[in-house]
């Protein structure tokens, strides 16, 4: 068991008994799926809770498992279920299970703007945390497409099953949520490393 | 390949996609706390001891083995009723110097019918004996006992159904029964870790319907009624139930006797409670009346309920 071993791999192994494949799993997700619910899910008392009820029922469910999906897919599938359930509950919103975003029709005039990689460290953290605030401003439904994508690692097919939408409609998703990120990154400083050349 | 791979990634990631990306990680670095880490392994480790592949995985051989199982113990059992006269050939009267020498003589140890239908299964046997090994196993290793709520149950009903000392005392006892249904239950504890610092995770049976009405936390209390530790709840579990919340580290010695009990947003203390010690498990007891009531409002507390 080492870097190489699947995730699949993994999990057929601790569904029966070997606990230090958990370990090995736990590792490799613990940060993404931390971040999806972080940024999902406020306040962080709640996200954290989240975090644990994921990974408490994948213990529970354990004897279950077949590999039928990537592991990821699964994993995000319960994440994503729990969030849903959570939103459902609090009814802050009811964005992720909605087929179509509000902001649709506004996206025609989001231009294609593109990054320079900054040069510094310090820029590019700065960079980030702009991001990060540009992010928790956007709709449900496209800032987990993105964090399906950056977090989990997922093709667009997968961020599809994952959220039982459509490929097309994970692709919207996404696409707007890249477009609305850059946009938000060009309005705050127009004097950043941003290449705009190709919007 | 780990999700944070990003020049992996995904495999239809855009080029221009990756600059964004990039800057993402560049500012996404929170991780799950040590506390957090420490519980889930602890619990996913526990699992694997106590359950063996958990879930309701079943295997090829369950279904037939018990139904085999269920025909020769049906069969062992009206084997022994015919024997022992309790079902009587239908027209046939019981001579009474057959009773008399029933009556006085033993039963074989071994009754020959049912030494031939065991004869015939000695697979069945075997992983009878196997698996009643296998849960002797379990038991030694988890240290974990289950203990159900039934005898609990069973207690405050024999109290409740006492004949009554006075009207007073009556209604006392039909509150308490009405009270209970309100209340919430541990059910199960598993204790892992190592002394001064053991994590707890504890299945809790409540009345959930929400906000109005959940389990808001669970909490281990010494026996001296001092609170040692207190798992906050943050929402409720209608849907969930019995429900698994870990917590700790507690810090108590092996050998330490504590109570771990729950308690509702509404009707406070007073359900199923466990007492135990890491080293020797937990059973079902009840704490005496009152026990650590000021405990409700020490820290920590709720300061909100998410939903």
């Amino acid at each position: 068991m080492d870097e190489t071993t699947s995730d699949e791999e993994l999990m057929l192994r601790y569904r029966d008994g070997d606990a230090r494949a958990f370990d090995v799993l736990y590792a490799r997700h613990r940060g993404p799926l931390y971040r999806y619910f972080l940024r999902l899910a406020k306040p962080t008392a709640v996200a954290e809770e989240l975090f644990q009820d994921v990974w408490m029922n994948l213990i529970r469910v354990r004897g279950q498992y077949a590999v039928r999906a990537k592991f990821t897919t699964w994993l995000y599938r319960m994440a994503h279920n729990r969030l849903v359930d959570h939103y459902r509950r609090v009814s802050s919103a009811a964005a992720l299970t909605c087929q179509d975003d509000p902001d649709d029709g506004t996206m025609a005039s989001v231009p294609d703007a593109a990054f320079r990689e900054p040069e510094s460290e310090f820029e590019r953290r700065r960079l980030a945390a702009r991001l990060l605030a540009a992010l928790s401003e956007l709709p449900e439904a496209q800032r987990e497409a993105f964090l399906l994508r950056e977090e989990g690692g997922m093709s667009l097919e997968e961020i599809a099953e994952t959220t039982a939408v459509s490929v097309e409609t994970a692709r919207s998703r996404l696409r707007y949520a890249l477009a609305k990120l850059r946009r938000r990154l060009i309005q705050d400083d127009s004097g950043a490393p941003i290449d705009e050349s190709r919007s | 390949m780990t999700p944070q791979d990003i020049t992996g990634g995904p495999p239809d990631r855009a080029d221009e996609e990756l600059p964004l990306a990039r800057v993402y990680r560049a500012g996404a670095k929170e991780q799950p706390s040590a506390a957090i880490d420490a519980r889930l392994r602890a619990v996913a480790h526990a699992a694997t001891k106590s359950a063996g592949t958990g879930g309701i995985k079943t295997k090829r051989w369950a279904v037939p083995f018990a139904i085999a199982a269920t025909v020769v113990l049906s069969v062992s059992i009206v084997l022994r009723m015919f024997q022992d006269g309790v079902i009587e050939t239908q027209g046939t009267v019981p001579e009474p110097a057959k009773l008399a020498e029933k009556a006085t003589t033993p039963p074989p140890l071994v009754e020959p019918r049912r030494q031939a239908a065991d004869e015939a299964a000695p697979e069945l046997r075997r992983e009878a004996a196997a698996k009643v090994d296998q849960k002797k196993a379990e038991d030694t290793l988890v240290r974990e006992r289950v203990d159900r709520v039934a005898p609990m149950s069973k207690a405050l009903e024999a109290k409740s159904s006492r004949p009554t000392e006075s009207p007073a005392v009556a209604v006392t006892a039909v509150d308490a029964r009405a009270k209970r249904g309100q209340l919430a239950d541990v059910i199960k504890v598993q204790v892992s870790g190592s002394p001064g610092a053991y994590n707890f995770s504890v299945t809790i049976r409540s009345p959930d319907t929400g906000c109005a009405q959940y389990a808001d936390w669970w909490e281990v209390v010494g026996a001296d009624g001092k609170l040692l530790y207190r798992r906050v709840l943050l929402h409720s579990h209608a849907d969930e139930q019995p429900f698994d919340r870990s917590g700790g580290p507690v810090p108590i010695q092996s050998d330490t006797t504590v109570w771990v009990r729950a308690h509702m947003n509404t009707t406070g203390y007073g359900g199923a409670a466990l007492q135990g010690s890491p080293k020797s498990g937990f059973a079902a007891a009840t704490p005496p009346p009152s026990f650590a009531a000021d405990a409700a409002t020490q820290a920590p507390l709720p300061d909100g309920c998410a939903f």
